[in-house]
């Protein structure tokens, strides 16, 4: 049935358009509201004298597939009496020509599911399209994680591609309550985002909270994750931590899924978002479920202690030495006053900008092309580590501080804009106020974190408030037979 | 919903008796076992004039004397009460640390910015707060116990005895001493509407621990008790600059981020209370109701500071005030539900 | 919004810090290690160890080879006016955090309080437990011995007196402890006494390597520090010398000391025996007039085994432990027969179990103190 389409159509009111019985007009409305793009491919065909056209994007169908699934059945209609009708009902059910078929009737979802690698089939004298999931767009293979490595535990990371990613899941988790939920977001970019959760394991408010959360962006364009996490986090701006947790490794989701967690995966970033998380899921890792307890309680503990070392163990440090001296052993104070005599600037002074080029070194170390890595590193190494100390400008056991800073910040990745904020703040603490500005920050620090909570859960569980039988897993892990026994979830913490 | 728990109201109410533990200015030969058993005695007392409020708890979840046109006066009771003991706790802090580190710290220094932290804790909201106290009070703890270890020669020694060359005028400058740091009172009718527990429960927790914590610490302050003091004349740093470690050598660095962290959390505290009583007559809608108060209470200490005025002065009087007061207000409550109760009886009876 | 409040604290810091608020680099401060403080004819003399790192801008910053200390000293009408005197040849800010020592010299009366240690009780830099000591002459002397072995020199003052102290030679005074015997008549407390002994050395040379003629036997002085003696202050007041073995028989009796050492002839063979304090019980009873303290001690061999048969000197562990229980008898008569009990904490003693009997004779106690007398157990 012809629908009332809005007149002139363009890009701005497509949505409203639906196609209609002419095939001229349909193809004439698709290349005005793709303004005639260069990659539009239109191959008008003719079935028993009725005209079709096969509509794709260049580039984002595979061609084999095209000809094997699309044209080959298709010209087998030819010369069997068809009539625009029937090749529909052919189209729609009496063909098996790809994985995914949708019948559309309006602009709106043509243009969205022709960016997304189908290809549409209009038979003239019919309201209808055909779109057939015939994906042939260049993808990245499954590589290896980039930031959560680990020994003993899959090498399988994200993709930029939502659909692998789906089945990376679908592949650990072989249930029928594993449920995922499509939506696109993004004015412009229509990107697919995907709820990923284990029914019966998250409370279903949570998921209808994030669901009405997601659909109310109405940003431009979602590319990475951190276009959604704003929007999702309650009170974002206030927090230094952020509620909501990012993994590039499907065993880590499942694991989070698991336990009631949803997960939420983006098309074009290889990460995926995890809420609600905890303050202490930041120390885990993908080694903890292979290792044995005490061993896990033992990382653990090593994690908490880098996670001191990289924030506030400088301003301690400034503060000791600056503000009580008589804190430190003897022989200790000895030498640091020996080595700070032959420096030019104060010990704060020093503290500051040995630091900022530490952030400046790091960031350098993201950014550069492999081929000169090698030499930067001596050069920072050189720059730093030897001429720096040799001509005054820092004293070497402040260097040894930089050095065990900087080797702890690499312990806890996913929290490394906090750590290097954190850092930044304790040393200002410590260098104009010593140990009372110390208290003050650890103590604004600790009010931020214990402030969070996300639907009803606190980030400082389970720690703060106190949940008897959780607690243990902040510290360690639970051995599998307890974790066979109680079956917990996210939802026993709120 | 923002309540606590009645642990989290003893942990923060804990906080802050370390505070004011830290602050303990012992009197002039005093003996710190005749301290320890009045201190227990005061204790038990206070437990006790809290009896009308746990009836009234009990039996209508709160007081009712403090409902309808009672409240304006609570409200006006507790913010003058707040902002004085929050003066008056800045004072003390910064007075602390000036007298023990001249060199370094300044009176006007500490006073500046104090508030402005105590503000921006009491900002996240007081589940915020009272998690951020219960987890400065499980790293206070064991730091003092460690600290405290190294003086467990204190403990049990020839020392301790129950002489006084002046008993009775002892007991009396003691209890007098003792009532000056009696702040928890009027922090825990304070935070009391957001207990979401029994505040028996809280109150007994926080007691019990309490008279522990104090117990431990006069008696391995013997040594010090009553014969030296430092220039600042408080406990804490006068232990502080006698404990000699294996791992830290000298350990005041540490006393001094103890009684901060302490300070900041009793400063919080009493800001969220003043918060509280300031919204219910701007009907909740200032939203930067704790900047201005902090800044106001800034301006407030650092003139009184110019003029040499101390505002430490103003502790104990508000503290007996409050004491005496919240507990007739328990005590009316309890008489009314009581009365209540008795007609409802009769009613029913009646009926 | 709440960004506001980290804006302001730090610019009020800021403003803080940069107003003069900043405190002394550590590069600026002057360590002293170690303080000495004798009596001259007109005030005080007050020697100071300063730390003068010898390494500076080489690779290590101190030379362990080297004592890293240089001597200054200073002189006035009190010990404030001759610190004083020190600070201004010194010039900057002096950091008395890590003293590790305070050294008086022999002439010295520590009952004047304010003229002492006026310095140390208003310098917010000054740490109570640093250790105490006496000086057999001046503490001058002593301070300028070097002593190798330690990067930092003074770290080997309150070393000796603990090694000295395990073995039962000596007890460890802090300052506390002296302030507080100041404060009160009734606490006594005792002063390990460091003394210089010259010790000469023989010693082949080592040019007789290279051929040169070793012309007989060549002396290497060495200079040594020990501490022999003990000096019993009672209000300030120098009252008696007691050697080490009294000493440690004071520190037992006083619970301020945990190992006793004596020397016996047992067989023929002389040996030292030192013992470890398990418990001491104090007992106080009262029959008219006369006041019975009873101290009972329970020892053990300092290297005693856990696992042994008989030991083959058990008895002459026996025999020493009878022998330092008539000792401390005899110390204890000594001191009560002198009416001066209150060395051994008799006072304290009284309080606890006769607080009231003090009270009354408070103004008088001489008049207590002669029908006190100790009854010591040793097991």
């Amino acid at each position: 049935m012809d629908q009332k389409n809005p007149k002139p159509i363009t890009y701005r009111n497509f949505d409203s358009a639906y196609f209609v019985k002419n095939l001229n007009e349909n193809i004439l409305m698709l290349r005005t509201v793709l303004d005639n793009t260069m990659d539009l491919n239109i191959m008008p065909v003719r079935i028993d004298s009725i005209d079709c056209a096969v509509i794709t994007i260049e580039g984002m169908v595979s061609t084999s597939a095209m000809a094997e699934l699309i044209f080959r059945p298709l010209t087998e209609l030819d010369g069997s009496g068809q009539t625009p009708q029937t090749i529909m009902d052919f189209l729609c059910t009496g063909c098996l020509m790809s994985n995914e078929r949708i019948l559309i009737s309006d602009l709106g979802q043509a243009a969205r599911l022709l960016f997304s690698g189908f290809a549409l089939i209009i038979v003239d004298s019919t309201a209808c399209a055909a779109a057939f999931g015939i994906q042939g767009y260049e993808k990245k293979a499954i590589s290896s994680p980039m930031m959560e490595n680990n020994v003993m535990g899959s090498q399988e990371a994200f993709t930029e591609v939502v659909r692998t990613n789906i089945s990376l899941i679908r592949r650990r988790i072989k249930h029928p309550s594993l449920r995922f939920e499509m939506m696109q977001i993004g004015e412009l970019s229509n990107t697919d985002v995907c709820l990923v959760y284990i029914r019966g394991r998250t409370d279903e408010k949570m998921v209808a909270r994030l669901r009405s959360d997601l659909k109310k962006i109405k940003l431009d364009c979602i590319l990475g994750t951190g276009y959604i996490m704003p929007f999702i986090e309650s009170d974002s701006p206030r927090l230094l931590f952020s509620q909501v947790g990012f993994t590039e490794r499907p065993d880590m989701l499942c694991e989070n899924i698991i336990r009631g967690r949803i997960g939420i995966l983006i098309d074009g970033n290889p990460f995926c978002l995890i809420c609600p998380y905890l303050f202490s899921q930041n120390f885990a890792s993908a080694d903890d479920a292979a290792s044995k307890t005490y061993f896990t309680f033992f990382m653990k503990l090593i994690r908490y202690i880098a996670f001191f070392l990289a924030t506030a163990f400088p301003g301690i440090y400034l503060a000791a030495v600056n503000y009580d001296p008589e804190m430190l052993n003897a022989q200790l104070l000895s030498n640091l006053s020996a080595s700070e005599k032959t420096t030019m600037l104060p010990l704060f002074s020093e503290t500051l900008i040995i630091m900022l080029l530490l952030e400046v070194m790091r960031e350098a170390s993201i950014r550069l092309p492999r081929a000169v890595g090698a030499a930067m590193s001596i050069a920072g190494g050189l720059i730093i580590g030897d001429a720096a100390v040799k001509s005054g400008l820092i004293s070497s056991p402040l260097l040894i501080i930089v050095g065990i800073t900087a080797t702890a910040s690499y312990v806890l990745p996913s929290i490394n804009q906090q750590m290097s904020t954190l850092r930044i703040m304790f040393i200002l603490a410590g260098g104009f106020a010593g140990f009372f500005g110390i208290t003050a920050c650890a103590l604004m620090t600790a009010a931020n974190i214990c402030s969070a909570d996300m639907m009803g859960i606190a980030y400082t569980s389970p720690i703060a408030p106190f949940i008897k039988g959780q607690a243990a897993d902040v510290f360690a892990r639970m051995t599998f037979e307890q974790m066979q026994d109680k079956k917990t979830t996210i939802n026993d913490f709120s | 919903m923002n309540t606590i728990s009645e642990y989290s109201l003893a942990a923060v109410l804990l906080v802050i008796k370390l505070f004011t533990l830290s602050m303990y200015v012992p009197v002039d030969g005093e003996n710190p076992v005749i301290t320890a058993v009045i201190f227990t005695i005061m204790s038990l007392i206070k437990l006790c004039t809290l009896i009308p409020l746990f009836y009234c708890a009990k039996k209508q979840g709160g007081y009712a004397a403090l409902s309808g046109r009672f409240k304006a006066f609570g409200c006006i009771f507790f913010a003058l009460g707040a902002a004085g003991l929050a003066a008056a706790v800045s004072d003390l802090l910064s007075t602390a640390i000036e007298s023990v580190y001249p060199d370094r710290y300044t009176k006007f220094s500490i006073t500046l910015i104090f508030f402005f932290i105590c503000a921006y804790i009491a900002s996240m909201g007081i589940k915020g707060f009272s998690r951020c106290s219960a987890g400065a009070l499980f790293v206070i703890l064991p730091l003092m116990l460690f600290v405290f270890y190294q003086m467990r020669g204190a403990l049990l020694n020839d020392r301790l005895n129950f002489y006084a060359d002046r008993p009775l005028p002892l007991i009396n400058q003691t209890v007098k001493n003792l009532l000056e740091y009696t702040v928890d009172y009027f922090i825990f009718f304070g935070l009391l509407p957001y207990l979401k527990g029994s505040p028996s429960r809280a109150a007994g927790i926080y007691i019990c621990a309490d008279i522990i914590i104090v117990l431990l610490v006069l008696l391995t302050s013997a040594s010090v008790m009553g014969s030296f003091w430092d220039n600042s004349g408080y406990i804490f740093f006068a232990l502080s600059f006698s404990t000699f470690g294996s791992v830290i050598d000298r350990s005041d660095g540490i006393y001094l981020a103890i009684s901060s962290g302490a300070a900041i959390i009793c400063g919080s505290a009493l800001l969220i209370v003043l918060k509280d009583s300031l919204n219910f007559f701007n009907g909740a809608k200032d939203k930067n109701i704790l900047l201005i108060s902090a800044a106001a209470l800034t301006a407030i200490c650092v003139f009184a500071d110019n003029l040499q005025l101390s505002s430490q002065r103003l502790i104990t009087p508000i503290c007996l005030f409050s004491a005496a007061v919240l507990f007739i207000i328990s005590c009316i409550s309890a008489v009314r539900i009581k009365r209540i109760d008795v007609m409802k009886n009769e009613r029913t009876a009646q009926s | 919004m709440k960004r506001i409040y980290y804006f302001l604290i730090i610019a009020l810091f800021s403003l803080i810090y940069f107003n003069n608020g900043a405190p002394p680099e550590i590069a600026d401060r002057i360590m002293i290690h170690a303080v000495g403080i004798d009596r001259t004819q007109h005030g005080y003399n007050v020697t100071m160890q300063v730390f003068s790192p010898s390494g500076t801008g080489s690779d290590t910053a101190i030379d362990p080879s080297l004592p890293n200390v240089s001597l200054v000293s200073g002189k006035g009408i009190t010990v404030n006016d001759a610190m004083k005197d020190c600070i201004i040849k010194l010039g900057g800010n002096v950091f008395l955090g890590q003293n590790r020592m305070i050294i008086f010299g022999k002439s010295i009366d520590l009952s004047k309080k304010d003229d002492i240690f006026g310095y140390f009780l208003a310098s917010s830099d000054t740490f109570m437990n640093v250790d105490c000591a006496m000086a057999e002459n001046t503490a001058a002397e002593i301070l300028s011995v070097p002593i190798p072995g330690s990067a930092i020199s003074s770290e080997k003052y309150p070393d000796m007196i603990e090694a000295a102290a395990a073995d039962g030679r000596c007890l460890k005074t802090t300052f506390l402890d002296v302030i507080d015997s100041l404060e009160s008549h009734d606490i006594a407390v005792i002063l390990p006494i460091f003394s210089k002994t010259q010790k000469q050395t023989e010693g082949k040379s080592s040019d007789s390597a290279e051929g040169k003629e070793s012309g007989g036997d060549e002396a290497l002085p060495e200079s040594e520090l020990e501490i022999k003696n003990g000096a019993l202050i009672v209000g300030g007041r120098a009252r008696a010398q007691l050697t080490y073995e009294q000493m440690g028989i004071a520190g037992m009796l006083n619970g301020m000391g945990e190992y006793i050492r004596t020397e016996i002839k047992y067989d023929g063979v002389s040996r030292t025996k030192t013992f470890k304090l398990r418990s001491r019980e104090v007992n106080v009873t009262r029959s008219g007039d006369d006041i019975d303290i009873y101290i009972t001690c329970r020892l053990s061999p300092k290297d005693a085994q856990i696992f042994h048969s008989k030991r083959h000197d058990h008895n002459a562990d026996m025999e020493a432990v009878k022998l330092l229980e008539k000792k401390s008898q005899a110390l204890c008569d000594q001191l009560c027969a002198a009416d001066s009990p209150e060395l051994l904490n008799a006072d304290l003693y009284l309080k606890r179990y006769f607080p009231s009997l003090y009270r009354q004779n408070k103004d008088d106690l001489d008049r207590l103190y002669k029908n006190i007398s100790y009854h010591i157990k040793y097991m």
